[in-house]
């Protein structure tokens, strides 16, 4: 009897367990995720490329190859050879010869690997004694063509003694003319 | 413990379901009309699989990225009837080491390499092989100005069974 009384209890437990099985569409709504992921770099790799003879720098060290901080902004310190002076500086084809301060250029915010190709032109320094001689060399040879004797440390193009040289040539000139002009009547 | 599991039986068939028959129609020869008819009914449950993007890692500095694709992959819906698929997301990733820092970010329809400028928020689908690409975008001025770090996002797919707007 015991054995039959099991035998039910089983049978019915089989019969009666039910496995839930739901259509997908049941559970309204249902909902489903996914991640969206980056990684925004902590440093950009910068390569210089330079065009003329001068030293460059970039925040202080030496090299071609830079790792620089995301968002930094990097200077570049560019040295012209003794006796030689910056005149034009272009970065990536872009003239930023205006930028430079004593010889620093600060470059944009860095947000990605890069290659910065730079191009210095440099020009021999002329020393302030050369530059005053030379100077006198151009004021004497206007002052051959003057009437003032004492014109020498004068320039000629912007000076007063240019000025009244000038205006001499000019009344000599006008003089000559008149002269020219009377003679002309004459034979008249 | 006899009476017990006299018990736990009775209550066994008690829950056992009971299946209910219609009383079969009898046609003999007094029967007039000679016929009868028999209904057939059957009910199927609406049912429908829906895939979704999986999780997805931007490249640096890509502007288009492909985000995958929301497909009906099986679908028997009553008529009238669509699986409508709607979007969430607020559309930045924020930085794991500072959540104030986020970078914006959209979700566009097509692949990354055919894009389209329809911003994805939802969509309708009827029949098995209906589906929507969908691609991330970070614009450039995004990447340039975004702050070093790991960022990341959870968007959510919502799935519902509605009826179908009719097509104008």
């Amino acid at each position: 009897m015991k054995k039959y009384a099991v035998f039910l209890i089983c049978l019915s437990m089989l019969t009666c367990t039910a496995i839930p099985a739901f259509a997908e569409g049941e559970q309204n709504p249902t909902t489903g995720e996914a991640t969206i992921g980056t990684e925004v770099p902590e440093t950009h790799d910068l390569k210089l490329t330079i065009t003329g003879d001068v030293d460059v720098k970039v925040n202080g060290v030496d090299g071609k190859e830079f790792t620089v901080e995301r968002l930094s902004e990097p200077v570049l310190e560019i040295k012209a050879n003794d006796g030689e002076k910056i005149i034009k500086v272009v970065l990536n084809g872009e003239d930023v010869t205006d930028q430079v301060v004593d010889g620093k250029l600060k470059l944009p915010s860095v947000y990605e690997d890069g290659v910065y190709d730079l191009s210095i032109e440099t020009e021999p320094i002329s020393d302030s004694s050369s530059r005053s001689e030379s100077s006198s060399q151009k004021a004497e040879t206007v002052s051959a063509y003057s009437t003032q004797p004492n014109a020498s440390n004068a320039n000629p193009a912007t000076g007063v003694a240019g000025g009244v040289s000038l205006g001499t040539a000019i009344l000599l000139a006008a003089i000559g003319i008149a002269r020219n002009k009377g003679s002309e009547d004459e034979e008249e | 413990m006899k009476k017990l599991i006299s018990g736990l039986s009775a209550l066994a068939i008690l829950a056992m379901p009971v299946t209910a028959f219609a009383e079969p129609t009898t046609i003999n020869e007094t029967s007039d009309p000679q016929s009868a008819n028999a209904v057939i009914t059957t009910e199927i449950a609406s049912a429908y699989i829906v895939t979704i993007p999986l999780d997805t890692k931007v490249t640096f500095n890509t502007e288009n990225t492909d985000f995958g694709t929301i497909e009906l992959t099986k679908a028997q819906l009553d008529p009238g009837k669509a699986v409508k698929v709607s979007l969430v997301t607020d559309s930045k990733m924020e930085n794991k080491a500072d959540e104030e820092k986020t970078l914006a970010y959209t979700i566009f329809e097509g692949t990354s390499d055919a894009v389209t400028e329809k911003v994805f928020t939802s969509a309708e689908y009827t029949a098995v092989g209906d589906k929507t690409d969908l691609t991330i975008n970070i614009t450039a001025e995004d990447w340039q100005t975004a702050y070093a770090g790991e960022y990341s996002d959870t968007v959510t797919f919502n799935v519902e069974y509605t009826d179908a707007v009719p097509e104008s």
